[in-house]
């Protein structure tokens, strides 16, 4: 650290950082250049201008776990108003820079682009450039003139009025570049991310409440309407280009000094917005105050959809729009990162009809409509105009959404927006009322789809535990053979009929199964039964029976049916018992017959042996697949309900699901 | 509300199954029949099983 005194006006001058070759006095604003043994005073530097950021000399932050402080700033000014280049002194020694305007962070560095690059006139939005084996997208191409300087620095611009060129260039991720040609000989290549604010967890801010600005002699500006004298206090001074007074409808031109009337408003077309302009609420745990109202109208298959739009500030974090339409809520906030085509991965440059990924969800196009903007009120960051037209192309993918809107420049600009219920909109912003939201909206999330999800988790649950729990009862039933029987039948009509021996059912009341078995091919064997209780002559009546085919074709063996089959009784009570059995026999397959015929008719059997044995106490899986059966109608409701809440979102869009009928 | 009632039913599945295997409960209901003959022993055809049913046999191909 070098500290001297300004050769101009003696004040204390620090030089932190070894890089920095300039700096500009706090004091008397003289630009000062440091030579290995003495120090040159350049003369004074303009004044910086209002543009509203909150980043000052002083402020630290972090960056991928490196801390920095803000040493010095490159205020430039641009067809859309001021960014700030913040010089950025890390503690490890290395420098970087912190680039900044409305909202949006890129932190970067100076990169050797090993390789020619290509010239300004060259380059065209929408173009790709390869920079460290990485593809990125030429975004934007603007020409812009240096404001204004503070701080240290480690150079200066030949001189102030100097125009240079500057390319925006994106990625698909957070990756991005801007290309400096303000030395055409030699461009520079700055390379960074875009961060979030809320991740640079800067420290040391300015402070945007009025009362203390005020102290520090900051007037907040107020402008009087040239029409009707309304009082207006600009939030975003130096950053709104346009006015527009909500009482009159005069727009004011905010970059021209003499207030120049851009267009007035018709009062036929005057609306006055649900959330008033100023009005303050919190969303995404951030307060934002509203600065500006827009009414536009999509335009569909020759039909006008209107549409409304709060612009929401908040000095940290930027600008974000509170749209609604049909009583649906989004909050949408821009975006530099760019979405990616699902298919090739490769970062859009020109906006489709193909579904998008974007921060690992899927979006499927919605709809592309033309957006003409009918009225304005409040400040806006850019030269609004009635009339304005954009193509706007919108994707989904509940609660998320995105949009890229393409102007006749061919300028896109892409917005992430989330779905907000109206109620959080009404809690947030103090209103009273709220109007109930008309139908389905595209990024409205399927309230069934949770449902869906819980009612199958429980459907799954159910099974594993009913799995469980058979397996335990199959494990403790006694599942005990307490009869059994075998036998040859033949063409003897008296060998079809079998009375058994008693036998004893012990234990308590429990099911019994009785299996029958026949050992026949091409055949059926039908089993009349009864079970007998030898105390009370109560028999329980019925029956079973077997059937099995097989034989060879065209496509090899096939078999059908079983040569054994069981029916289970209910609640049989301890005791003594016997068996009756009757069977019958045949060939004939009832799927053989004709319509009509007479049922399979028995034929005198063939010899085949048979068996059954009876059961007591045996596991009944019946009751868990019923279980099964009875536990699938909710999941299945939901799936309908979802199904056709779809149906219901995408018949809006450009998508709508045809229907049978037509 | 409805997935309460899935909920419950859920658990009351599990009970249902449970206890219908502990008491014996089936799908099948036989007809009871009192008072059969005691001489089926020695007469076999003395009494016939109610239950007639012919059970549908799905052929060959
Ligand atoms: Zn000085
Ligand atoms: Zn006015």
């Amino acid at each position: 650290m070098l500290q001297i005194a300004c050769p101009s006006c003696g004040a204390s001058l620090v030089f932190r950082a070894q890089s920095t070759t300039h700096a500009v006095c706090s004091a008397c604003r003289s630009l000062v250049v440091r030579h290995d043994v003495d120090l040159e005073s350049l003369g004074k530097v303009s004044d910086l201008q209002p543009d509203g950021s909150p980043i000052q000399l002083g402020t630290s932050g972090t960056f991928l776990g490196k801390h920095f402080e803000v040493i010095g700033r490159i205020q430039v000014a641009y067809d859309s108003g001021f960014w700030n280049e913040w010089y950025l002194q890390y503690t490890d020694g290395s420098n970087g820079w912190l680039g900044e305007a409305m909202g949006t962070y890129f932190v970067n560095q100076e990169l050797d682009p090993a390789g020619p690059l290509a010239r300004p006139e060259d380059l065209r939005v929408g173009s790709f450039v390869t920079l460290k084996n990485e593809f990125f997208v030429v975004c934007e191409v603007s020409t812009s003139t240096l404001s204004s300087y503070e701080g240290e620095l480690p150079f200066v611009f030949p001189s102030e009025k100097t125009r240079f060129t500057t390319a925006d260039l994106r990625t698909g991720g957070q990756l991005a570049a801007t290309l400096d040609y303000s030395d055409p000989a030699s461009p520079t290549v700055y390379l960074g991310y875009y961060v979030d604010f809320d991740e640079l967890k800067l420290a040391g801010l300015r402070d945007f409440n009025p009362e203390l600005e005020n102290q520090q002699g900051v007037s907040t500006s107020v402008l009087r309407c040239p029409t009707c004298g309304a009082p207006h206090e600009l939030k975003a001074g130096g950053v709104s280009q346009v006015l527009a007074c909500e009482y009159c409808g005069t727009a004011i031109d905010l970059k021209d000094k003499s207030l120049k009337v851009l267009f007035q408003v018709q009062e036929s077309e005057k609306i006055t917005p649900l959330i008033p302009l100023g009005a303050k609420g919190k969303v995404d745990g951030h307060e934002w105050e509203c600065l500006g109202f827009m009414r536009r109208s999509a335009r569909v298959e020759g039909m006008d959809y209107p549409f409304t739009e709060y612009l929401l500030y908040n000095p940290y974090q930027g600008y974000r729009w509170l749209v609604e339409s049909d009583g649906h809520w989004t909050l949408a906030r821009p975006i530099l990162m760019l979405p990616r085509n699902l298919g090739s991965g490769d970062p859009v440059t020109e906006p489709t009809d193909n579904t998008l990924s974007y921060k690992g969800n899927r979006f499927r196009h919605f709809q592309t409509a033309v957006a003409r903007v009918r009225y304005v009120a409040g400040e806006f960051y850019w030269q609004v105009r009635l009339g304005d037209e954009v193509r706007m192309h919108d994707y989904v993918c509940p609660p998320h959404s995105l949009s890229c809107e393409e102007s006749t420049g061919r300028e896109q600009v892409w917005s992430e927006g989330r779905y907000l219920e109206p109620l959080e909109v009404a809690r947030a912003f103090g209103l009273n009322s709220i109007r109930q939201p008309y139908k389905v909206g595209p990024s409205q999330p399927d309230p069934y789809t949770p449902l869906k999800h819980r009612a199958w988790m429980w459907w799954a649950g159910y099974l594993a535990a009913s799995f469980i729990l058979m397996v335990l009862t199959t494990m403790i039933s006694a599942n005990k053979v307490v009869f059994s029987k075998t036998g040859v039948a033949t063409s003897d009509p008296t060998s079809l009929t079998v009375v058994s021996d008693e036998f004893e059912i012990p234990g308590r009341t429990s099911n019994v199964e009785v299996r029958t078995t026949a050992g026949v091919n091409n055949r059926w064997v039908d089993f009349h039964l009864a079970l007998i209780d030898s105390k009370t002559n109560e028999a329980l009546d019925f029956g079973t029976g077997v059937a099995f085919y097989s034989g060879r074709d065209s496509d090899g063996y096939w078999s059908e049916g079983s040569t054994s089959n069981a029916v289970t009784l209910p609640r049989v009570p301890a005791g003594r018992y016997y068996l009756l059995a009757e069977m019958e026999s045949g060939t004939t397959a009832s799927a053989d017959m004709k319509p009509g015929e007479a049922p399979s008719r028995p034929d005198p059997a063939k010899n085949f042996s048979w068996s059954i044995t009876v059961k007591r106490d045996v596991p009944s899986w019946i009751w868990f697949f019923i279980g099964l059966g009875l536990m699938l109608p909710v999941p299945l409701w939901y799936w309908l309900r979802e199904s056709s809440f779809e149906t219901q979102r995408w018949t809006e869009s450009d998508h709508a699901p045809t229907s049978s009928s037509e | 509300m409805l997935m309460n009632v899935h909920k419950v039913l859920g658990i009351g599945l599990l009970g249902a199954m449970l206890a219908f295997n502990y008491f014996g409960l089936t799908m099948t209901q036989p007809d009871r029949v009192s008072n059969v003959p005691k001489t089926i022993r020695q007469n076999p055809g003395s009494y016939r099983s109610h239950y007639q049913t012919h059970y549908v046999h799905l052929g060959g191909k």
